[in-house]
């Protein structure tokens, strides 16, 4: 390097400026084939009952598509990676199953009660978004176990106790298949909302320094707890519908840990903080766990 | 508007950074606080962004207390500050840097164009796509500035602004103070040259109705 | 005092300290790293299997395993480092991307686990002579007590190490900032390496102790070992040996004494309800440094 240095590069050097504003970052091309694709698989999922003799492959599918969409939410859009994300999916099973089966709630009465006990939940544990990194993954996670204990705990005639709530009323499979594309639709459609918007660059901003984003004003707290309630109210409905699907609730199944490994890891695979990303990570290893289940059967 | 402080203390620990320090700025006036290193200066600017929460005193921006307010708050009251150590967001590129800022109601057309204007006052221009991340810090403390023009507040705190500067791009820097200045914005400046305020005070254009330009003056705080 | 509590508090004393020194290799590795290792648990859960195999199948005493066990995960945590160290440490997100990679780690030791030992679960068969002693009228297993034996030598070894020598002092650096210790000519590097490899040693060495402390294991009980782990070091604060050592006892203490006077279900609650409520009145745990919280 010399050591005379030069000093300001030149103005004239300076771009030609757009004259309109970009979706940030991706350009309304790709955003519309991207939209154009959302369409596409929901055309595909809708038609799947009626070409496939069974939709429990497509089920979980749309599942993990849903939960690895809302767990990117948080951990991919503002870097808080909440190992108790659990703990939502299992409140959402509860909340519908003790509405269905003890309270005799219809199946939408009983998706209502799981949104609102999710949406609750993620308030009641806001506090701790106070904590940053593995703080914050810990306590979640423990709160989470705290939370199931509580459930066994439960009289049960109130919670189920300990051997869970089997649901006995009939649910159609093929309805609640269609719920599910929904919610997962639903949940990746939210995901490209916000990255389109100037709130995506507000996300990553608060990631990269808090204290900077703050001092022009974004306000950090409120976003990160939209989406900590956004995340933790879709993986409600997730649990809430599968619930309902699979008729049988136990507190080990509903706040498994694996729900929470599961839907950080297919997330990350794709891709931590994209749009994308999520859907194919849960495609992909939908797909790979059910050929090496089909090879190690056969 | 006017920035008021009175009586501020805030201690961490043993340590008394700030000390029952009083001072006010008016629009169009910079005041230059200048001190020792370990002084207190950049506490003085934390408390009044909200980023420390003083012991004791008072800070008022227009006649309204906004002591103990969250950073975000005071923003949107018409802080703006830099810090001594520039900050920004490495993964956004230098342009995002600026289209960050939380939305007036105007629309994105014309906050992409003022962000494009504010880089090419600080020569950025050229970096617009560049990550932030990979700006030297000097860079950085320009683009920090550029925030500050994107934002247009009416009280801006600059902590050491010019340190590690090039002297072209503190002239840079300092006529965008000046710039601020006839626009009846006050200034808190943090630096170790006392000349510096007393520059941007002569400099500031003649404004009618009035015999001076802004004022200016150094402020000396702690021991 | 009543036996049964005197009991419980003999019963938490040495679970603490299993506990701590759980936590304490825990926290070496993420404060000279800054990589959450997901996969402590199967490290550990290896060194309890590392004594199945020396005791039950071969018959030898449970103190011979300690060698064995700390051998076997030094080599394999060398091997790991070698492969991805240096990758993690220069990720953009550090955090995430050893997350991630420890995840895998973890499957694969743990289904390499089920692979081997079938999904039974399996415990340390092995006659110490005495059986057991009898101190203050309490009946202590002979076993445990050579657990807490083992981990009372460990401990203060460790503490001597990482608080009166310079590699030690380095390590502990580490945690504050690793560019000044760079700067100031530490090869980070190579401390990395070696924290890492001692720390996955210990870790299997505390799997060999908690063997001869719990009943039984299984290739699935590496999940609750790390989980355990990582509460006790966020409840002590992060990157402090000290509070590794302080939160594995108060998570055991709150454990055992639910139990006691409550019952099993509400012991389990106790130490994560115990974790919640410190976090929320000292952010960065019971020693922590406030860098950590937001
Ligand atoms: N967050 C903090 N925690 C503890 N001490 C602090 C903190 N911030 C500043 N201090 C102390 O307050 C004093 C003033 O610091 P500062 O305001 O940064 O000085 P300067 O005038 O150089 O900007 C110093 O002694 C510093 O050690
Ligand atoms: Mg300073």
């Amino acid at each position: 390097m010399s050591m005379v240095m030069q000093s300001v590069p030149p103005a004239e050097a300076a771009p030609s400026v757009r004259q309109r504003a970009p979706l940030f970052r991706l350009h309304r091309a790709s955003v519309s084939i991207w939209c154009l694709t959302l369409v596409g698989i929901g055309l595909i999922a809708v038609s799947i009952p009626a070409v496939s003799a069974g939709v429990s492959f497509w089920f979980y599918l749309f599942q993990w598509i849903a939960l690895a969409s809302a767990l990117n939410l948080m951990a991919g859009m503002t870097g808080y990676v909440p190992f108790g994300f659990a703990a939502f999916f299992g409140i959402g099973a509860y909340a519908a199953a003790v509405l269905n089966q003890f309270h005799h709630a219809p199946t939408w009465a009983a998706l209502v009660g799981a949104t609102a006990a999710g949406a609750l939940l993620a308030v009641l544990f806001a506090p701790t978004l106070r904590l940053r990194g593995v703080f914050f993954s810990v306590v979640s996670l423990s709160l989470a176990i705290v939370l199931r204990s509580v459930i066994v705990l439960l009289p049960e005639d109130v919670a189920g106790g300990s051997s869970g709530i089997t649901i006995t009323g009939r649910h159609d499979p093929i309805l609640l298949y269609y719920l599910m594309v929904a919610v997962s639709m639903g949940a990746v459609a939210i995901a490209t909302a916000i990255s389109v918007t100037p709130h995506g660059l507000r996300l990553k901003a608060i990631g990269d320094d808090l204290d900077a984003a703050q001092i022009i004003g974004v306000n950090a707290k409120g976003l990160r707890l939209a989406m900590w309630v956004l995340s933790g109210t879709i993986a409600a409905v997730c649990g809430a519908i599968e619930g309902l699907y699979s008729s049988a609730i136990d507190p080990a199944a509903a706040f498994n840990i694996l729900i929470s490994t599961k839907a950080i890891i297919y997330a990350a695979l794709g891709g931590l903080g994209t749009v994308m990303g999520p859907v194919v990570g849960a495609v992909i290893m939908t797909i790979t766990d059910e050929l090496i289940w089909a090879l190690s059967h056969c | 508007m006017s920035l008021q402080i009175s009586n501020l203390s805030k201690s961490y620990g043993r340590v008394r950074a700030l000390n029952d320090v009083s001072l006010a700025v008016n629009p169009g006036e910079v005041l230059g606080i200048m001190g020792v290193n370990g002084a207190g200066k950049s506490t003085l600017l934390n408390c009044i962004c909200g980023f420390a929460t003083p012991d004791a005193g008072a800070i008022e921006l227009g006649g309204r207390g906004i002591c103990g307010q969250r950073p975000d708050h005071v923003s949107r009251a018409g802080v703006g500050r830099t810090f001594q150590v520039p900050r920004s967001f490495r993964s956004l590129t230098v342009l995002e840097n600026l289209l960050v800022v939380p939305a007036r109601g105007e629309p994105s057309g014309i906050l992409f164009d003022r962000a494009h204007h504010a880089l090419e006052k600080v020569k950025l221009a050229t970096l617009a796509n560049n990550y932030a991340g990979e700006l030297s810090g000097g860079q950085q403390k320009l683009l920090e500035l550029a925030r500050i023009l994107i934002l247009e507040p009416q009280v801006v705190l600059f902590d050491e602004p010019l340190a590690g500067m090039h002297s072209d791009l503190c002239r840079v820097s300092l006529d965008e103070v000046a710039e601020m200045l006839s626009r009846s914005v006050a200034v808190m400046l943090v630096c170790h040259d006392p000349g510096i305020p007393y520059r941007l005070a002569c400099r500031g254009p003649k404004r009618p109705g009035r015999h001076r330009g802004p004022s200016g003056r150094p402020a000396l705080i702690g021991g | 005092m009543p036996p049964l509590m005197t009991g419980a508090i003999v019963n938490a004393v040495a679970l603490g300290i299993l506990y701590g020194l759980l936590g304490l290799s825990l926290t070496i590795i993420y404060g000279a790293m800054r990589i959450a290792n997901l996969a402590h648990g199967e490290m550990v859960l290896a060194g309890s299997y590392v004594a199945y195999v020396v005791t039950t199948q071969l018959g030898y005493s449970p103190l011979a395993a300690i060698p064995v066990a700390f051998t076997l995960l030094f080599l394999l945590a060398f091997a790991l480092f070698a492969v991805a160290g240096r990758r993690l440490q220069t990720a953009r997100d550090p955090e995430m991307a050893s997350f991630l990679f420890f995840y895998g780690v973890s499957l694969m030791v743990g289904s390499g686990l089920l692979f081997l030992f079938d999904a039974d679960a399996r415990s340390v068969i092995f006659q110490f002579q005495p059986i057991s002693y009898r101190v203050l009228g309490l009946v202590i297993p002979k076993a445990r007590a050579v657990a807490v034996g083992v981990a009372l030598v460990l401990v203060p070894a460790l503490f001597l190490f990482l608080y009166r020598t310079t590699p030690g002092k380095a390590l502990r650096a580490a945690v504050m900032n690793r560019d000044a210790l760079r700067i100031v000519g530490v090869d980070v590097e190579r401390l990395s390496l070696v924290a890492f490899s001692v720390s996955a040693g210990i870790a299997g060495v505390t799997g060999v102790l908690l063997a001869l402390v719990f009943p039984a294991f299984t290739p699935f009980s590496g999940l609750d070992y790390t989980i355990t782990g990582f509460v006790v070091i966020v409840l002590g604060g992060l990157g402090s040996p000290l509070g590794a050592l302080l939160g594995g006892m108060l998570f055991a203490f709150s454990e055992q004494l639910t139990t006691l006077w409550i019952g099993q279900s509400a012991g389990v609650l106790a130490g994560f309800l115990i974790l919640v409520l410190v976090v929320a009145i000292r952010p960065a745990g019971l020693i922590g440094q406030a860098e950590w919280k937001s």
